[in-house]
């Protein structure tokens, strides 16, 4: 904790000597970034903004997580044809969310439809996959043991597939979220009226740097908040990942 | 004696690699045979094929059902292979779950062997908080519960040091006393095989046949290590 408030210290203390130097509107100092925080909290555009964010990840994210694990799960179990599948969606994977928010918009039009479906196309790939390997690589000492106990095929995969797979699960689905995040931002930069993405845009028309910068910190904290929180609630429900006997 | 389990000329080979061949025993009631040899041979490989993780390429092995728990044989590896998402009981509850034990039942199955090894405080830890010897007799236990007619042993001490491996030897020992069960271990460990074993059988040769088989009932113990190694030297 004091290592992170002592970077943290010296990072702001290190801007604010770059913005005195460079004394230029378009790179404004900490300071300036507060004061207009405190604005933009007083007239409620921050939290607006944050929350219309936050509904969109919600939506999306809770889809990709849904499908991710589901098909994910399915691919993982059925072997070859599961593979197959998997080799086609391998070629979707890399494109980046970004670059689907034209035909987003084509496809859903202006709005949140096209926000939801960039933000699910950034969580899927990565949970999908992880969750696919999961299931696909259980550890053969632990199948081999429900073998050896002769475990019904429901039994091995309610007691020993599925928690097996659990860390990895988990771990998809943090990934999932903090690439949901940044997707989202992609998404509102063009497709929507409202959101942290699209305020960052209107207030670059308006030339409000530190606005701008203001959102972009907002972004920020709350990404690394929802990785922790992610962090703690796998370190809750996944506490076997690090032991085995 | 009444046979529990015979193995009849049994062949086994890996991607058409013979491995065994020609194995043939069989245990009785209350007896603990023990398969010596030295590491690779494919000792592992006869409690594999014995559990029915492995289907013989030739021969037969024959179980003879029994009438209690309807249960043959269960095996424990080399490791505890506990589940770690489990507390212990939920370990033990997985096996009686599996051979279709009655909800009812699992306590009063469980509660007195954690007793006979001393394990009772622990049903509730984690398999985490337990130490290698502790997990591999919860693993033994796990075996036990289901109440088989064999336990197959697959070097279950190969992971302790001596000092450990002699009190898990004992606690196995009270064990098999306290339900009765057959027993099939696999080790290389000579005093291992004498100390446990009522039937040494002595694997060797390649693909791996039993050399040698002898009751340690009907010789000093001096006398059957000394037919041992000179089997094993040969």
């Amino acid at each position: 904790m004091i290592r992170r408030i002592t970077a943290l210290s010296v990072a702001l203390v290190l801007w604010q000597i770059a913005a005195s130097i460079a004394d230029s509107v378009i790179f404004p100092a900490p300071w300036d970034c507060l004061l207009s925080a405190q604005d933009a909290i007083a007239d409620g555009t921050l939290q607006k903004n944050t929350m219309a964010s936050l509904a969109r990840v919600g939506v999306g994210y809770t889809v990709a997580a849904c499908l991710g694990v589901l098909l994910g799960a399915m691919s993982g179990i059925l072997g070859v044809f599961g593979l197959g599948f998997r080799d086609v969606l391998e070629l979707l994977r890399p494109i980046p969310p970004i670059a689907w928010v034209p035909i987003a918009i084509l496809w859903f039009g202006l709005g949140d439809k096209s926000a939801w479906f960039v933000v699910f196309l950034g969580a899927f790939f990565p949970i999908f996959v992880q969750v696919a390997h999961a299931f696909a690589n259980c550890p053969d000492e632990h199948l081999e043991v429900a073998r050896a106990y002769e475990a019904s095929s429901w039994d091995t995969f309610v007691w020993v597939r599925i928690p097996a797979a659990a860390p990895d699960i988990a771990q998809g689905l943090r990934v999932g979220l903090g690439l949901a995040w940044t997707s989202v931002i992609a998404a509102e930069l063009v497709g929507v009226k409202n959101g942290l993405g699209d305020r960052i845009q209107q207030l670059r028309y308006v030339s409000d740097y530190e606005g701008m910068l203001v959102c972009m910190i907002t972004i920020g904290l709350l990404g690394w908040l929802m990785t922790t929180l992610a962090n703690v609630v796998q370190k809750k429900v996944v506490p076997w990942q690090k032991s085995s006997v | 004696m009444a046979e529990i389990i015979r193995l009849d000329d049994v062949h086994f080979s890996y991607a058409e690699k013979p491995v065994l061949q020609g194995i043939s025993f069989s245990v009785t009631a209350g007896e603990a045979v023990v398969v010596l040899g030295p590491s690779g041979l494919g000792k592992s490989t006869i409690l594999r094929l014995m559990a029915g993780l492995l289907e013989p390429t030739k021969g037969a092995i024959e179980a003879m059902e029994s009438a209690e728990s309807g249960v043959n044989a269960r095996l424990v590896f080399q490791q505890p292979r506990l589940f770690p998402w489990m507390s212990v009981r939920k370990n033990l509850y997985f096996a009686l779950r599996a051979a279709n034990v009655p909800q009812q039942e699992w306590d009063k199955r469980v509660e007195p062997l954690m007793e006979q090894v001393g394990l009772v405080a622990e049903l509730d830890s984690p398999t985490s908080s337990l130490s290698i010897g502790m997990a591999q007799r919860v693993a033994l236990v796990r075996s036990l519960v289901c109440q088989p007619s064999v336990l197959l042993l697959d070097e279950p001490f190969s992971a302790l040091d001596p000092k450990r491996r002699k009190q898990l030897q004992q606690d196995l020992l009270k064990l098999v006393e306290f339900t009765g069960v057959s027993v099939v271990m696999v080790t290389h460990d000579i005093e291992e095989a004498l100390d446990i074993g009522d039937n040494i059988l002595v694997l060797d040769g390649q693909p791996a046949g039993v050399v040698c088989s002898l009751r340690t009932a009907d010789q000093e113990k001096k006398k059957a290590r000394e037919q041992i190694e000179n089997h094993l030297l040969l």
